[in-house]
């Protein structure tokens, strides 16, 4: 009974499993909602592009709108998963992902809860019940509020290019979070974001493109 | 040094050294079920332990309320941070998120003998509907989770488990959190690291608890409550003790007041107070010497002991009127003292028959305490009483209705008797019809049913199991147990749909038989088969075949793994599971399967009783009342025994079976009188109600002799009439502080006890009168 070899049962190369889903679908508005709250900023560049300024420029109005492409490139798939819809901001702390096609289905963060609809039914998660998840809200809360100590805690974030043409590199400082996630890549032009790319350790990225829709009269 | 205080001396040294004794060994035990009869079969035992110490009993069930969903959620969360990093508790959850998580991976490694149906979805048609499914899910927003699975999973066993494993049960969720069926209250459940029989160490993790509850109420309106079968248990033994206490003292300031109204002499009260004491302090010595502690309730018995001990030095000093010498008063008494000191510590002696270890006490305590009070008393009295005093008789209200100072009333045989049967009739009708016994033990917990309601709303709103509802399989190994088990789980599926059951819990779905697992094992394709039905079912499919490598790896280890063993889950809240519903004991070993809403329990117990010899249903309440029903019995008999034994005694030191009958009449009459009553008025007889009319018996038969005495030497009527009022009264004030306690236990012995005694009283002078009704006592003592 204790041959130690044949204790081995099928191993999953399976990483916490709803925690990380939940934790990417929050990561991925949050990001997104940066980018539309970075469309709305101030775009004038006195001093030399730094973290400082670009946090500084990442400041938005109470409320934004985008349209997302998002296309997820998987080893397992011969094609790549394409996916469109909308993103909305709500200052301070509400976002929605409408996700249109292929199949409609909704993401809302409000006020530290993820709620997540679709034809399945309503899913619920407290963001802050994992370390993780409070790590990525924190990163979204600090980048709308432009506060760059609370960014640079949980990313080790490099700031590449000019004002104009700038790219963000952001490298998860938490250990499980490393082990999946090996960058998340967001570029810009100006106080706009227009790309945002999540690229895995096993090679598998994501890349959500993003288009900031004019905003609707009040 | 003068004689009295030399005759104090020695008693005093032996009080002192019982005392430092006591101070030093002496521990008082609160736990409740030593009150609880030990079970007698295995089945009984397990039932017992499992009310004590079974994980379940360790669950302590919170639930946060005042707040909007968000704060109680955040609370909630707060606590359960709190919580786990407390060492007085092993596991706690509130539904959240990273619970889930430290299951997952041992779920996942077993997935393949815990699912039931995993070799069906490895056709060619399960594996391409299976691809379908996952290329669906992952273009939805949880794609990168299905992303995991999908490699090594893409049947999606273990998302199947975990759905199956939350179905029914689980509480609803708000915020993320366990919310009750409403939505207005979070839940979380959390285990104690200690047996919930440990009372210290659940006391502490109680205080641990409400310190945390302190500590993350962030807003004043939010209201928690908890309840846990541990913390009942600590709640009721602190009711206990303070009962306890409360009633002896309330007793002790009784005696006191009323004999120093009797004798208005303090010396004297102490004189009487010495005997009782020592012999509680010989009790209890005994008592530690024998079992290492005393339970608080056997405690509050002391008191009783002291009600009756108290008496003897009074059956002397009562009579001890001016012109009268100790010793004229001590050679009349002298016969009915002993004897009744004699039949008192018999009639205790029979408790030590009940297999209740409470009484058990309460049995040595009584006789040792009683034997050592009337020695004691004895040797004390004539040395003790102070010179020249002597005991100045009070007017007893309505004893100028008695008649002319001394004279008896002169009522004949037929009235007396006629009344005596008027009055059994009268009980005895207006009991009849109802039932005879009570063995509810409801009726016995101390807990006020707030308590007890909460502890059944939490249970409700958390899907905790049913404490006192579960089925019970044994076996000679796990593996016939396991399999028991899985023979169960249909018939229970069935009572679902039937309506029959709510919902139940089985250990068959974390750990299943070996045999199972072999047959699942088995019905796993082989290498080759899978791959080639893979590349049948992929075409027309976006997924790259050598993406499954860890799948064909996996299904290939799990066809040649090991069983899977409890040690899977160790650590886990899985591993938690499988320990509180599988275990062994010296008897073999258990499986245990809780049962929700049991809403036709016959029907149920019928087919589990049907479908395997090794199972059983077991309601808790019905067991212990079982139990309490054969203890019961078993105390009847003993107490008739006792009876027998009192007669015995009676009728060599009377030297006559009719003045022994007649002595141990009035106490049959009280006694029967009473118990007509408890039956008629109280709810029915339960096995505590049989201790008190046991000590009825003991107290009855004590008077009994002194009026017998009295009638037969034609003694002076009001002077007995005082004596007994002097006696019965300690005694009625004694018993009369228990009826006051919350604790049903001493409640009911107090009401029943002071019920008898007043019954007896009256019993007594419907039997005896002078020179009629009542046999001539033989000469000895007479004109002595």
């Amino acid at each position: 009974m204790t041959r130690p070899e044949s204790r081995r049962r099928p191993s999953i190369a399976m990483k916490p499993g709803a925690g990380v889903a939940a934790i990417r679908a929050a990561a991925m508005i949050a990001i997104a909602g940066a980018a539309i709250a970075a469309t709305a900023g101030v775009a004038t560049a006195a001093s030399p592009f730094g973290l400082e300024q670009l946090a500084a420029s990442l400041a938005g109005e109470s409320r934004r709108e985008a349209d997302f492409r998002e296309t997820r490139h998987l080893a397992a798939l011969t094609a790549p998963i394409v996916r469109t819809g909308t993103l909305v901001y709500v200052r301070p702390d509400r976002l929605e992902m409408n996700v249109a096609t292929p199949a409609p289905e909704q993401l809302v963060i409000d006020g530290g809860i993820l709620t997540m609809r679709s034809a399945s039914g309503v899913r619920k998660l407290r963001l802050d019940s994992e370390p993780l998840l409070r790590a990525w809200t924190e990163s979204l809360r600090a980048t709308l509020a432009g506060d760059l100590p609370s960014l640079t805690r949980d990313f080790l974030a490099t700031l590449a290019g000019t004002p104009d043409a700038w790219k963000l590199a952001l490298e998860p400082r938490d250990a499980t979070l490393r082990a999946q996630v090996a960058v998340i890549d967001i570029t810009g032009k100006g106080s706009a974001v227009t790309q945002v790319e999540i690229v895995e350790q096993d090679g598998d990225r994501s890349v959500m493109d993003i288009v900031a829709r004019p905003l609707r009269a009040p | 040094m003068t004689p009295r205080a030399r005759a104090l001396l020695l008693p005093a040294i032996a009080l002192l050294a019982g005392a430092i004794y006591l101070w030093s060994s002496m521990r008082v035990d609160r736990d409740f079920a030593a009150f609880l009869p030990h079970g007698a079969d295995a089945t009984q035992r397990l039932v017992m332990q499992q009310l004590r110490d079974s994980p379940a009993a360790r669950l302590v069930l919170i639930r946060l309320r005042g707040a909007d969903p968000q704060t109680l959620a955040a609370t909630s969360e707060a606590l359960r941070e709190a919580l786990a990093a407390d060492g007085h508790f092993d596991y706690v959850t509130n539904g959240s998120l990273a619970g889930a998580l430290r299951d997952l991976p041992s779920l996942a490694a077993a997935r393949y003998v815990l699912s039931p149906d995993a070799a069906s979805h490895m056709s060619v048609e399960g594996l391409h509907s299976a691809l379908q499914r996952r290329l669906a899910a992952l273009s939805g927003s949880m794609g990168m989770l299905e992303k995991r699975f999908l490699a090594s999973d893409p049947t999606a066993e273990t998302e199947a488990l975990i759905a199956s494993l939350q179905a029914g049960g689980a509480p609803r969720r708000e915020a993320g959190v366990w919310f009750d069926a409403q939505g207005s209250s979070a839940m979380l459940v959390a285990r104690t690291r200690a047996a919930a029989s440990d009372q210290a160490a659940q006391q502490a993790a109680m205080q641990a608890l409400d310190a945390a509850l302190q500590r993350v109420r962030t807003q004043p309106g939010i209201a928690a409550d908890y309840s846990s079968a541990g913390f009942l248990g600590v709640r009721s033994a602190l009711l206990i003790a303070h009962d306890a206490a409360r009633v002896s003292w309330m007793a002790v300031a009784g005696i006191v007041v009323m004999l120093l109204f009797a004798y208005r002499s303090p010396s004297v009260v102490l004189l009487c107070a010495t005997p009782a004491l020592a012999g509680l302090v010989a009790g209890l010595c005994v008592l530690t010497a024998m079992f290492g502690s005393v339970h608080a309730i056997t405690l509050a018995f002391g008191t009783t002991l002291i009600g009756e001990a108290v008496d003897y030095p009074s059956y002397v000093l009562t009579r001890l009127s001016a012109g009268r010498s100790i010793a004229d008063v001590q050679a009349v008494v002298r016969r009915p003292l002993l004897l009744a000191v004699l039949t008192t510590a018999c009639g205790a002696f029979a408790f030590l028959g009940s297999g209740v270890d409470g009484l058990i006490e309460l049995g040595v305590l009584t006789s040792c305490g009683i034997v050592v009070a009337g020695a004691l008393a004895w040797w004390l009295v004539p040395r003790l009483v102070p010179p020249g005093w002597h005991f100045a008789a009070f007017a007893m209200p309505g004893s100028v209705a008695l008649g002319p100072a001394g004279a008896w009333p002169a009522v004949g045989a037929a009235p007396r008797a006629l009344a005596a049967i008027a009055v059994t009739l009268v009980l005895v009708v207006s009991a009849a019809g109802k039932p005879a016994w009570n063995d509810d033990p409801a009726r016995m917990s101390p807990l006020p049913a707030d308590a007890i309601a909460l502890d059944r709303v939490l249970r409700e709103a958390t899907g905790a199991p049913d404490v006192s509802r579960f089925a019970l399989v044994r076996g000679s190994s796990r593996e016939q147990v396991l399999q028991a088990v899985e023979q169960m789980q249909p018939v229970l599926d069935a009572a679902i749909a039937a309506q029959h059951l709510g919902g139940y819990d089985s250990v068959g779905r974390y750990l299943p038989s070996e045999a199972t697992q072999r047959t699942r094992r088995d019905a796993l394709p082989d290498d080759t088969t899978l791959q080639h039905r893979l590349s049948l079912a992929l075409p027309g499919l976006p997924f790259r075949a050598e993406a499954f490598a860890p799948f064909l790896r996996d299904v290939a280890l799990a066809r040649s793994a090991a069983p899977l063993d409890p040690a899977a889950f160790a650590g886990t809240g899985l591993g938690l599971r499988v320990a509180s519903l599988l275990g062994s004991d010296p008897d073999g070993y258990w499986s245990v399967i809780p049962l929700r809403g049991v809403r036709d329990a016959q029907a149920l117990a019928d087919q589990v009783r049907a479908t395997s010899a090794a199972a059983t249903l077991i309601d808790l309440r019905q067991q212990t009342s079982a139990m309490f029903a054969q203890f019961r019995a078993r105390t009847f008999a003993a107490i008739v025994a006792g009876a027998s034994a009192i007669v015995l005694i009676l009728a060599i030191g009377l030297r006559s079976l009719r003045a022994a009958a007649a002595a141990i009449a009035p106490s049959l009459l009280g006694a029967t009188w009473t118990a007509a009553g408890v039956i008629a008025f109280g709810g029915g007889l339960s096995i505590f109600h049989l201790i008190a009319l046991m000590l009825v018996l003991g107290i009855g038969v004590n008077y009994a002799l002194f009026v017998q005495r009295a009638a037969s030497r034609g003694d002076s009527l009001p002077e007995l009439c005082v004596m007994l009022a002097v006696v019965s009264g300690t005694t009625c004030l004694a018993f009369g502080a228990m009826a006051t306690s919350g604790i049903p236990v001493l409640r009911a012995i107090g009401l029943t006890v002071v019920a008898g005694t007043v019954a007896t009283l009256a019993a007594c002078a419907l039997v005896f009168a002078p020179g009629a009704g009542s046999a001539p006592v033989p000469a000895a003592g007479r004109g002595s």
